[in-house]
């Protein structure tokens, strides 16, 4: 008997269909990947496995576990086996436990919620599945606000597997993550199916991912799978044109010119960025240093890429750069002139920037025209706003109409064009990119490349691309820097340095990024 | 948590030292003498200046604010000009009488409005949400003056459960209690529907974080989310609410104070400024101040107390 049968799941809101004729089935031990672009229906199926959509959407079809039809059982039997049968690990490491409760109970909640155990003995389970997953140095009595984006996520991979459940569901589990916690709690989810012999579900949409972990594929694309079956004969011979997509967007490279030397235009020497400790009763504790000496230069038209996990010290130079925060130390000079905190409009004219979460970074009350043009105030002599934005939407492959809409009828990629748009349309020496293509799907992230790369070649404008992704660093820029706790660990030109790092650290950075196999079609 | 604590502490002591001097300064510069109001219109001068200096009115600013201040720390009020009798004698008699309601009020309120805000809260959108919101909504727009009103109406006329006004004294707990049912009652309406719909809102909020989908995952029903997690997770607001509602309810009762004939605090002050009496006035203003910065004192703890992420 197969453990997990998923047999015509159908999920309607209203008249919309959002899940149509979803079956397969999974073998006990078996790792199942089941990836799509956001929207495909990927975690509506997870949720609808777990009977946890919300109420307004109606859902169809026959969910066995192991035999037993989930669907037909009572909301209190569901309750019963969520937990104990079927565990689940979510996207968000950082909001998913209870900020209030330490994760000590929280682990010893799903025991006790299923068995008859005493506090003390639910605690002493608790301490045992924490040291499984890997945290044994941690103390029961920890709040989730003291744990690292990583270790939180071990914690949420404990409280689903406190009692070894039979199938676990893990939703994009480590696209929060940089690349070496990543590979860390791939590991350690591959080594819990393989100890428990649980079946796992491990949604993503990243295709690299799943070559390394799933023994099956399914691939998802508008709410249907369009195709299955075993991992390595899908991503060598894949049938469906959808899967062909997928595949060529995940290695997409940008076709771009080769560069003469050019003048710089940014330059960074020594700079420090320390941050005051925190008070305590009498004093402060010492101070934080987030940067600590940086030093390197951009060139006209360059693409640098700047690399590094979550608290390496990215952003913080980043914002540094754009003259948001003081430096303790160095100096930043862009075009010749120094920027810093005081940096006069004009200054701050020649550098604009892309954030990673489009949406965020625009007032939903805004026309595009408005938010596109918003950078005009650094404009001593703005020219007439209409045209200039219009002429700027063409340039990032949008509509001049589409300056009379709102931004939440765009997509995620629509959004991340009329961010692009609105750092350009100051026509800037320089566009810092602080992980703005790293929320996007593959699909979109390749076409949003293509866009940088042809922008960066008709304007001249250098790029400094922040990310913790190493496969898009490597295809879009010419020279790469490594930080690692506020230094440049390494810095050269990017194939030399992917190709052969000098750095420990860099070839940790590159062994634990997933890669698609070699010789794949594509 | 110790810092936070001792942090808390040093404000509240700076807020107070503030606020004596502010109060002090402010009835200095109100206009009218005591010593001439209570002499009457067709006073000499110089009786008018005897009585200043036999009250300590003629003494510089700066001396007068340290023997208020003095007189505070040692508990010595100082004297009614109007009523001829210890200021904190007078403040104590109406503290047993505002302290109680406000109390009685808060709790009633609390008890009322968390059940209807959950219950809101948990079937949003359906016909109870509505109901609820709907009755809060009357709760906030109707004066409280007029429904204390409707009440006595209702309990002391024509059921005649209860006394329409005054109060017995505590020496009969049990009546006393009756006294300050009706006036509670007014009291608690407008502001457990105000607590109610914070409640439902912080608790709607938190029921769409994503702790509360990992809770459910793991087993937990509904219901035991709300018990669980999100209750917890809602109380921030819910707190800052119930010390904003306290402060009010202590000093705020002057109108249902005059409607149910209560000799509280709320009436102290009013008679007290309409007969200049100043040293009242300033004594007992100081003690309301005193409340509202150590309610907040206690509900900012008492964040801590919810949060661990506060406790640094």
């Amino acid at each position: 008997m197969s453990l997990l049968s998923v047999q015509g799941l159908s999920v309607r809101i209203g008249a919309l269909d959002i899940l149509r004729d979803v079956s397969f089935e999974m073998e006990p031990g078996e790792v199942l990947g089941l990836v799509g672009e956001s929207g495909s229906g990927k975690s509506i199926t997870a949720l609808g496995i777990m009977r946890l959509l919300p109420e307004v959407m109606s859902v169809e079809g026959a969910i066995l576990l192991q035999g037993e039809a989930l669907d037909k059982l009572s909301e209190r039997r569901m309750c019963a086996r969520r937990g104990r049968d079927v565990g689940m690990v979510f996207q968000e490491p950082m909001t998913a436990l209870n900020p209030l409760h330490t994760i000590g109970d929280q682990v010893a909640e799903t025991v006790r919620l299923h068995t008859r155990t005493g506090r003390r003995a639910a605690r002493q389970r608790a301490r045992e599945v924490l040291d499984r997953v890997g945290l044994e140095h941690i103390g029961l009595a920890r709040f989730p606000h003291e744990l690292s984006g990583g270790q939180r996520q071990r914690v949420v991979i404990a409280c689903a597997i406190a009692l070894a459940p039979k199938l676990l569901i893990a939703d994009e589990p480590t696209t929060a993550l940089d690349v070496t916690t990543q590979g860390e709690i791939l590991d350690l989810l591959r080594r819990l199916v393989r100890e428990d012999g649980m079946g796992l579900i491990l949604i993503t949409h990243d295709l690299a991912v799943v070559a390394k972990m799933a023994d099956r594929i399914a691939v998802m694309q508008l709410g249907r799978i369009v195709e299955r079956g075993l991992v390595t004969e899908v991503l060598h011979r894949p049938t469906h044109d959808y899967t062909r997509a997928l595949l060529a967007a995940s290695r997409h490279q940008p076709v771009r010119a080769a560069r003469a030397e050019a003048a710089t235009v940014l330059d960074v020497r020594d700079v420090v960025r320390s941050y005051p400790g925190t008070r305590r009763l009498l004093g402060r504790a010492p101070p934080v240093e987030a940067v600590r000496g940086v030093s390197f230069s951009l060139h006209q038209g360059e693409n640098l890429g700047l690399v590094g996990e979550s608290g390496s010290g990215k952003s913080t130079l980043a914002r540094a750069l754009l003259g948001l925060e003081p430096v303790q130390g160095g100096a930043i000079t862009l075009g010749g002139q120094v920027m810093d905190a005081a940096a006069p409009r004009a200054l701050r004219r020649r550098i604009g920037v892309v954030f990673q979460d489009p949406f965020g970074s625009f007032d939903p009350r805004w026309t595009v025209e408005r938010l596109i043009a918003e950078p005009f105030h650094l404009l001593d002599n703005a020219p007439p706003r209409r045209p200039a934005v219009e002429e700027v939407l063409r340039s990032v492959g949008l509509q001049p109409r589409d300056a009379d809409r709102h931004i939440h009828a765009f997509s995620g990629g629509q959004r991340q064009r009329i961010a692009i748009a609105r750092a350009l349309i100051i026509r800037p020496d320089v566009i810092l990119l602080d992980e703005a293509v790293s929320a996007l799907d593959v699909q979109v992230r390749a076409q949003i490349l293509d866009l940088l790369a042809e922008l960066s070649a008709r304007f001249e404008v250098s790029y400094l691309f922040i990310s913790h992704d190493l496969s898009v660093v490597r295809a879009i820029t010419d020279r790469v820097m490594v930080m690692q706790a506020g230094r440049i660990v390494e810095s050269g030109q990017t194939e030399a340095v992917f190709a052969a790092p000098r750095e420990a650290y860099t070839r940790q950075l590159l062994a634990a990024t997933p890669r698609l196999p070699d010789g794949i079609a594509t | 948590m110790l810092m936070r604590f001792m942090q808390r502490l040093f404000s509240l002591i700076v807020t107070l030292i503030v606020a004596s001097i502010l109060i002090f300064c402010v009835i200095e510069v109100l206009p009218g003498d005591p010593a001439a109001f209570m002499l009457g219109m067709n006073a000499e001068p110089e009786a008018v200046a005897a009585l200043r200096a036999q009250m300590g009115l003629d003494a510089g600013l700066v001396a007068r604010y340290f023997t208020w201040i003095g007189g505070w720390l040692t508990g010595d009020f100082g004297t009614s000009y109007t009523y001829r009798v210890p200021v904190a004698e007078l403040i104590a008699d109406r503290v047993w009488v505002s302290l109680p309601l406000a109390l009685y009020a808060l709790g009633l309120s609390t008890v009322i409005a968390f059940p209807i805000g959950i219950v809101a809260a948990m079937r949003r959108g359906r016909a109870a949400d509505y109901g609820i919101m709907g009755a809060t909504q009357l709760g906030i727009a109707i004066p409280n003056f007029w429904f204390a009103m409707f009440l006595v109406v209702i309990f002391a006329i024509n059921l005649r459960w209860v006394q329409a006004g005054g109060f017995p004294g505590w020496h009969d707990p049990v009546a006393a209690i009756r006294a300050l049912t009706l006036p509670a009652i007014s009291l608690a309406l407008p502001q457990a529907s105000i607590l109610a719909r914070i409640m439902r809102s912080a608790l709607i909020d938190t029921l769409d974080e994503d702790y509360v989908r990992t809770a459910r995952a793991k087993g937990l029903s509904r219901s035991g989310v709300v018990r669980a997690h999100a209750l917890r997770n809602a109380m921030i607001p819910v707190l800052t609410i119930i010390g904003l509602q306290f402060s009010f309810l202590l000093a705020g009762a002057i109108i249902i104070e005059n409607v149910f004939y209560l000799p509280g605090l709320g009436r102290l002050l009013f008679q007290a400024i309409n007969q200049r009496d100043l040293i009242v006035v300033e004594s007992t203003v100081m003690l309301l101040v005193m409340a509202v910065v150590v309610v907040t004192f206690l509900v900012d703890l008492a964040y801590a107390i919810v949060d661990p992420r506060l406790r640094r």
